[in-house]
């Protein structure tokens, strides 16, 4: 019983980071330019294809690392092109309801567009360990599981240490909490739109070669990440980058645990039980600003 | 230095500013007078670019503000401490003074930085903390202290004296005189405190349903029959 | 002024795309076929309809039927019933078509033969499995798959006379094919006495299995019954190995596509499941004809299960509407020509002699259970039971750390 307990502990946490470094993004863009993106998952499945490309003319790590730099810039330049394209021409005549239908739009011409260029059929990411396992007792995982829950924490990390230790990190986080006084501070609120979508969906295409190196590959594949980010992300409090990194881990626990210990056949209403639940104590999210500040 | 030419800017069909002309000259402190709803603080986001005019033209020095982005007039040293102090509560003091100085490059950053630390020791004091757990005093005395770090030529105040105690509404007032004083700033301050503003400035106007009503030196004003009985409470 | 025209241009492009050529005359014999072209299981749709095309080439190369071509009309209803629902009513009303095919998810299925039968229309379902199909006395529905219960026939046999578990969990597809295997084989395990240790599920679409493959690992049963589709029946082996649980995996087979073992190369041997693949069946001279079609047409494919019966799905019907005779364009009436020609529907195919029963079900075609066996690494399928068509022994899964291949 408490090896299972420890395993589900285990299990909940590497699903977690990932889903932590899909929603940080897209709490990030929540936050900067009010846009909620339903578009945000299929980022990651742009950029877990062209890790697909990559590694077909360069195996093993090289072509796996390749792959995490190809992905971030190649899904980056796609976050730019869809915000100058799609959203920036509505955020001035928008409700926030023609902002979600948009991107629901956007959802399904790029799902739809994958599966015409590159074919329903599932690929694989080529897994660096050679699906190394360990087993450690009280738990089993892959080398692979690991080094994917490692890699997002450094990632995410980094994107600490840049919204908050450079200038331009920090006039990203200002514009989020009060877009009037940024641009009284003369920050170029264009210019950051731009960055928060690139780094948004950079990183999103990061957590998609991760994703697509844990599971598998195929146009649908960002329909259920982008649900999990948006639970983190009310979870967490809309807008907020500890809130999504926290909430990430709470929804995988919470779903494995429950998923073991209360009902599997709730599994994915789990993260939705909670939300009710913390939605009902702290109305702005378990790290959100309160009203009035 | 700063001269708005017959501006009109509106909020959808309402119109908040009906054609208002004004003047500020490089060292002078004007105030800007008016009830709720008068237009000054639209006048101000006008200047500062996040407004536009629908016709009328604002210059600054030689340059025209009117067809500039908010980011660029920054960048010119109109600086603007806005109504309701708008600090970024989830930045700390310190992070919130840097983005202050976000458009400068020049060394004397340091040094504005020990000199509003020396104007409001309790800022030094919470540099650390988020400016959303200050009061609203700290928040007003960050405000302009941020706004002294983006080295401003025009400083625009908006209403800093607004819900704030007596004790700390004096001292602010003696800061902002301060730093006319002793740094030679310009300064446009829009205030509902009618005596304390018009007594230090130099000139003052009288906004009303988004027109000039009053315009005149400062002690003028606070001797005029109408001032007195409309916002001097006589 | 560049953007203002590009997006009338636009506009105009899906207008015209949605709108389509005007209506006329109908020129060919149109035949609906449903299936989830889109979504999760767009892959082995994408297996069914490659399966059509072929026997469409066949058709329509030679002159087509009645001296009109055939026309295939898609209908997507990506394995969601109210897209199903909306795909079938535009097949019937809007493009009128004589017969509807295809049909892949049991719980759409289930939902548009409904339909089918209500408006008249004779419809074949390919691949969806539920009895529920076929056992609600529809007069306008017949099934060119057998049901569950056939399909998993043989591999209960083979469960009750050579396995003999003592132990058995259930890890289903929360979906109507799902949950009707599970009922059969929970049934299988009372008939033998073998301990339902848990019963377990997963949604259509889920990635992560780590929770319920800890929750099995834990609960260490000899069998593991597991419904699911290619990607998540990939996934799931995968993630069982990641967790170091030894299991006998049993599915029902449809997992089995060329894609599964792409992705899951040597980490499914000894999953078993009950299978049609035609590529096992290669001394029939039919089946064989069919996969040496299918590789010239699709050269490097191998042909799959869902292949053949989209397959032998197509070529019922076309059997059907020749039966049937020259359409008159009184659409009712075709429909119902077309539907008596199918009760009487007798012919050989890759799976072997189909003919349907009262309630419009096939019972001629029986899978065979198979399991995963490795050969140089490579993964490959082989009938294991009955002796007597068993191209292979049983092989008992072996721990994880004893297997060579990576």
């Amino acid at each position: 019983m408490e090896s299972l307990f420890v395993q589900q502990v285990v299990n909940g946490i590497i699903i977690g980071s990932i889903y932590s470094l899909i929603a940080i993004g897209l709490t990030m863009i929540f936050g900067v330019m009010k846009i909620c993106n339903f578009a945000h998952g299929d980022y990651s499945m742009v950029g877990a294809y062209a890790a697909v490309f990559v590694m077909a003319w360069l195996p093993g790590w090289f072509g796996w690392i390749g792959s995490i730099v190809a992905a971030a810039a190649a899904v980056g330049i796609l976050g730019v092109i869809t915000e100058r394209l799609v959203f920036r021409p509505l955020l001035t005549r928008r409700t926030d309801i023609d902002i979600i239908m948009v991107s629901i739009g956007l959802f399904i011409v790029l799902e739809n567009l994958s599966q015409l260029v590159f074919g329903a059929t599932p690929r694989m990411l080529q897994d660096p360990f050679g699906s190394a396992t360990v087993n450690l007792g009280l738990f089993s995982t892959s080398i692979l599981r690991l080094f994917c829950l490692a890699f997002s924490c450094i990632a995410m990390g980094f994107l600490h240490l840049f919204l908050n230790r450079t200038q331009t990190g920090i006039a990203i986080r200002a514009t989020s909490q009060n877009r009037n006084a940024a641009l009284l501070m003369g920050i170029d609120i264009s210019h950051v739109y731009t960055l928060t979508f690139a780094l948004g969906a950079g990183i999103a295409g990061i957590a998609g070669v991760l994703y697509g190196t844990l599971f598998a590959v195929f146009p649908t594949m960002g329909a259920l990440p982008t649900l999990k980010a948006f639970v983190v992300t009310i979870l967490g409090g809309m807008g907020n980058l500890r809130g999504a990194v926290f909430g990430g881990f709470i929804l995988g626990v919470a779903e494995t645990l429950g998923g073991s210990y209360i009902s599997m056949q709730y599994k994915n209403s789990i993260g939705f039980v909670i939300i009710i639940l913390v939605l009902l104590i702290r109305p702005n999210g378990l790290f959100g600003r309160r009203e009035g500040t | 230095m700063l001269s708005i030419e017959n501006i009109k800017v509106s909020y959808g069909k309402a119109m908040a500013i009906d054609g208002v002309s004004l003047k500020v000259e490089e060292g002078e402190l004007v105030t800007l007078l008016g009830s709720n709803g008068a237009g000054k603080s639209t006048l101000l986001k006008t200047i500062s670019g996040i407004l536009k005019p629908h016709t009328g033209t604002i210059r600054f020095d030689d340059q025209d503000l009117h067809t500039m982005p908010p980011h660029q007039i920054v960048r010119l040293g109109i600086i603007q401490v806005p109504e309701g102090r708008e600090v970024f509560p989830e930045l700390s003091v310190l992070e919130n003074l840097k983005m202050g100085a976000f458009t400068r490059k020049d060394s004397g950053v340091g040094k504005d930085l020990d000199f509003v630390f020396e104007l409001f020791p309790r800022l030094k004091e919470r540099r650390r903390q988020w400016a959303g757990t200050l009061s609203g005093g700290e928040a007003q005395m960050l405000a302009i202290a941020r706004g002294i770090l983006s080295a401003p030529k025009l400083f625009m105040l908006d209403e800093p004296s607004l819900g704030l105690a007596p004790v700390i509404r004096n001292d602010i007032f003696k800061v902002i005189r301060q730093i006319h004083q002793e740094r030679g700033i310009t300064i446009l301050l829009v205030e509902q405190n009618a005596k304390l503003a018009l007594g230090m400035s130099s000139r003052g106007y009288i906004l009303e349903n988004g027109k000039v009503g009053l315009e005149g030196k400062g002690a003028d004003l606070i001797n005029n029959e109408y001032v007195k009985k409309a916002y001097l409470g006589y | 002024m560049l953007k203002r025209f590009l997006s009338l241009l636009l506009v105009g492009a899906m207008v015209v795309a949605v709108a389509g050529p005007a209506a006329a005359a109908p020129k060919t014999i149109k035949i609906g076929i449903l299936g989830p072209f889109t979504g999760s299981l767009a892959f082995n749709a994408g297996e069914m309809k490659k399966g059509m095309l072929l026997a469409l080439d066949e058709i329509n190369t030679g002159g087509g039927l009645f001296g009109k071509e055939i026309e295939l009309i898609f209908g997507d209803s990506e394995c969601k019933p109210d897209k199903g629902l909306s795909a079938v009513k535009k097949l019937l009303t809007r493009n009128k078509v004589l017969v509807v095919g295809g049909g892949y998810c049991s719980s759409v299925n289930i939902a548009t033969s409904d339909i089918c039968n209500m408006e008249k229309c004779p419809v074949v379902v390919a691949i969806a499995i539920s009895p529920t199909i076929t056992n609600r006395g529809l007069k306008y529905v017949f099934r060119t798959s057998p049901n569950s219960p056939m399909f998993l026939n043989g591999i209960n046999l083979w469960l009750e006379k050579v396995k003999k578990p003592k132990t058995v969990a259930f890890f289903m597809e929360n979906s109507d094919y799902g949950r009707d295997g599970e009922e059969i084989w929970s049934g299988i395990a009372k008939k033998i006495g073998a301990k339902e240790l848990a019963h377990l599920y997963f949604e259509i679409g889920d990635t992560d299995f780590t929770t319920q493959i800890s929750k099995l690992k834990n609960l260490k049963p000899d069998v593991t019954f597991n419904i699911a589709s290619t990607t998540e029946a990939s996934l799931i082996q995968k993630q069982a190995k990641e967790l170091n649980f030894l299991t006998q995996w049993i599915g029902v087979g449809g997992q089995f596509t060329e894609a599964y073992f792409k992705m899951s190369g040597s980490i499914c041997e000894y999953a078993m499941g009950s299978s049609l693949e035609p590529t096992l069946n290669m001394k029939d001279p039919e089946t064989a004809a069919f996969v040496n079609a299918y590789q010239k047409k699709y050269p490097g494919a191998r042909p799959g299960i869902f292949s053949s019966q989209g397959y032998d799905n197509l070529m019922v019907i076309f059997d059907a509407v020749k039966r049937a005779g020259k359409p008159t364009g009184n659409l009712s009436k075709d429909r119902n020509k077309i539907r008596d020609a199918l009760t009487t529907t007798d012919i050989k195919l890759t799976q072997g002699r189909v003919t349907f029963g009262k309630d419009g079900q096939v019972y001629t075609v029986f899978p065979s259970p198979v399991q995963v066996q490795l050969k140089d690494c490579k993964p490959g399928l082989h009938v294991i039971y009955p002796p007597e068509k068993a191209a292979a022994k049983y092989q008992n899964p072996k721990p994880w750390a004893q297997r060579k291949c990576k």
